[in-house]
């Protein structure tokens, strides 16, 4: 359980967040909003990666204030950035094992945690191959193994389908929602699609602010026709949008 | 088991290479740890004024993935503090490099270990060399994450030989109290494993405390920086005055050619043969300059606590066989030949006294000149004073041998029996430097 009160983050000009706040539960949520809106800015600074500006982040009850709580959640959160890292030089295998060593996962772990997550993202066959010279969804499916490496129980995805064709898109879809079983997922997109396949819950961010957070249903509303339609049109509703755009 | 690498063998080749290669040709065109230990050691570690800035430039080149959005997030998002991948890439590309120290480092070291007649490898005189490359390299890496590539490798190059720069403005004992760059293990020396243990010590935490601080954990660097301080401090206190002499590296060696007896101090007995081999060449030629049978004994250490019991060890010579001057070869640790001969030249042929001055030039040569020109072009060593540092000048445009032509045909023409009896005969006016023209016929 994850409660994040309160969170803003400016970037001189930029209010990348304002005031955010929501709880996260088991099961995919689903951070969806225009480029920009602040999806990466919210889901750095839940990874750990970055401060906010002001705000709390409470983890099973624990406000995350210190370096030593920080550390503990650091451990029990896998992020996908929206780059993937590509460390140059390394391959597949090693990549997961520096990832592991990062979240300081017991050597002696390491080697079945990377069996694991290589079969989870099906890439067994490809563990000894250069990052560089993977494609962008072997890439993506990479950076969800490191994510999943030592099976936390908050999983932070960035833009996770993009640049990933229909195929792989359905193969994701289908990852995204093994790990969530018994996870929180958060998952962020500007593709309506990925809240059509996975999203149980949806929170839509726009120029940092949440417009709408509540099941995928709610935000469809009991409009006529195609669910992906019915998303785009409450979607649209939310942020004040065009709907001609 | 599997271990986390941050610079495999993928990335860190060109560290191996760059730094093997560097070594060999730093060490290549500087021969004069052939043959010592300690000379071999102090080689190494001096390489290291060539060596440290390529492979600071490497690492940093190596760390440039680091810098990419998406591999320095996962950095900030893991749970280790942000200094501990800094510090574990530090020390992986220093392996790499270490093993090009230890390829370049090979050949010397093979090689000292052929012709060396004492002493060992010290293998602990390695550590401020491993210190050095591990913080040379993990300053490398902490540039290289922070600017961009090009101008990373050539900040972290320029600043680790500008540091050695400041090294030695602030001194020599500074720099060898500190640094590998220590040159007081020399051949009669021997350097306590303390001091490369503390040596060592305190540069990999300094430079380590540097790149904690770089990423802002300020309480781990401030321990680092005062564990560094607690290790350097009393290297201040030793300076050359407290380095202690090996006894063992005193004592004579002797060994007997066909004219002459030569003895060494044994930290340099591997140059013997060659010295004995040299020195009966030249006996040959100056037949009736030196008597038969000389001993010549290398005094390099005198003044050496310990040099006077070895010396008394060494014994008076044979009866009717006098010691010898033994020309200079001090900080050698391979004969040169051609120095060695022009030194050999230099103690039988004295210089004109000081009333004979040198007022123009070219100046018409004087008997001292023909006699060494003599030596020299017997012996085939040039005149134009370029074979070794401070080789004299003898040739056409600061001697003028045209009234002397006579003179040097005259000396050529004898025969070796006629040549013997006339350097009998001259023998103290030649090493004085009083003989006349008049002598010569
Ligand atoms: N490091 C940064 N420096 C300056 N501005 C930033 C930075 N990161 C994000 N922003 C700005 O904050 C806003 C939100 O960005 P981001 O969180 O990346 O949006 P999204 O992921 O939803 O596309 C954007 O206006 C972006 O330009
Ligand atoms: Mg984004």
């Amino acid at each position: 359980m994850i409660t994040v009160s309160g969170i803003s983050k400016t970037y001189g000009e930029t209010k990348a967040l304002v005031d955010v706040s929501f709880l996260l539960d088991e099961g995919v949520t689903v951070l969806l909003g225009r480029n920009g809106a602040g999806k990466s800015t919210l889901l750095r600074i839940l990874a750990g990666a970055e401060p906010a500006d002001a705000g709390t982040i409470e983890r099973d009850g624990t406000v995350l204030d210190g370096a030593g709580t920080w550390r503990m959640h650091k451990r029990r959160c896998g992020w996908l950035p929206q780059s993937t890292p590509l460390v140059r030089g390394l391959t597949v295998e090693q990549f997961l094992v520096y990832g592991g060593w990062l979240k300081e996962v017991a050597r002696s772990e390491a080697a079945e945690r990377t069996e694991q997550v290589l079969a989870a993202v099906d890439m067994v066959e490809h563990r000894h191959t250069p990052l560089v010279s993977l494609s962008g969804g072997m890439l993506r499916r990479v950076g969800l193994a490191q994510a999943l490496f030592d099976d936390p129980d908050l999983v932070l995805l960035d833009e996770p389908s993009a640049g990933l064709d229909p195929v792989q898109r359905a193969t994701f879809h289908r990852l995204v929602a093994e790990a969530s079983a018994t996870r929180t997922v958060v998952l962020s997109t500007h593709l309506l699609e990925d809240v059509a396949v996975v999203a149980q819950r949806v929170i839509v961010i726009d120029s940092g602010v949440i417009r709408f957070d509540g099941p995928a249903d709610e935000l469809a509303g009991g409009r006529e026709g195609d669910r992906a339609e019915r998303l785009r049109a409450g979607f649209l509703g939310v942020i004040g949008g065009d709907t001609s755009r | 088991m599997m271990r986390p690498v941050l610079v495999p063998w993928r990335r860190g080749w060109p560290l191996v290479v760059a730094v093997a290669a560097t070594q060999t040709i730093v060490l290549a065109s500087w021969t004069s740890w052939v043959g010592s230990w300690s000379a071999t050691l102090a080689a190494l570690g001096q390489g290291l004024i060539v060596t440290g800035p390529v492979a600071a430039a490497l690492a940093a080149w190596v760390a440039r993935a680091e810098r990419s959005g998406g591999t320095k997030l996962l950095r900030l998002a893991s749970s280790r503090p942000d200094h501990v991948p800094v510090l574990r890439m530090g020390y992986e590309s220093s392996v790499w490099a270490g093993l090009g120290m230890l390829f370049g480092g090979a050949i010397p070291v093979i090689w000292t270990a052929r012709v060396a007649e004492f002493g060992y490898p010290q293998p602990w005189g390695w550590v401020p060399l491993a210190a050095g490359i591990f913080g040379v390299c993990l300053l490398g890496v902490s540039v290289g994450m922070r600017l961009r590539p090009h101008y990373a490798a050539a900040v972290a190059a320029v600043g680790i030989y500008g540091a050695t720069v400041l090294g030695v403005l602030a001194g020599d004992e500074v720099l060898a109290a500190l640094t590998p760059y220590d040159t007081r293990a020399t051949f009669f020396y021997a350097t306590p494993v303390w001091v490369y243990l503390a040596q060592g010590g305190w540069f990999a935490l300094a430079t380590a405390a540097f790149a904690v601080s770089l990423n802002g954990a300020g309480r781990t660097a401030g321990i680092l920086a005062v564990a560094a301080g607690v290790l350097a401090a009393p290297l201040l206190l030793v300076g050359y005055d407290d380095r202690r002499p090996d006894p063992a590296a005193l004592e004579f060696v002797c060994a007997t050619g066909s004219r002459v007896e030569v003895c060494m101090p044994r930290a340099k007995a591997h140059m013997l043969t060659d010295i004995v081999e040299t020195t009966d060449e030249f006996w040959k030629l100056a037949d009736g300059l030196v008597s038969p049978g000389a001993r010549l004994v290398d005094e390099e250490a005198r003044g050496i606590p310990g040099f006077d019991a070895a010396f008394a060890a060494l014994g008076e010579a044979a009866e009717g066989t006098p010691d010898a001057p033994f020309p200079d070869i001090s900080a050698v640790t391979r004969l040169d030949r051609a120095e060695f001969l022009g030194g050999l030249v230099s103690t039988v042929i004295g210089q004109p006294p000081a009333g004979d001055t040198v007022l123009t030039i070219p100046y018409p040569a004087r008997p001292s000149d023909v006699l060494t020109r003599w030596f020299y072009d017997r012996l085939g060593l040039p005149l134009d004073g370029s074979d070794w540092p401070g080789a004299p000048v003898l040739d056409e445009r600061v001697v003028d041998y045209s009234s002397a032509a006579g003179y040097l045909e005259w000396l050529s023409d004898l025969s070796p029996g006629d040549r013997q009896r006339w350097f009998a005969t001259y023998r103290d006016e030649i090493e004085a430097g009083t003989v006349g023209f008049g002598a010569f016929r």
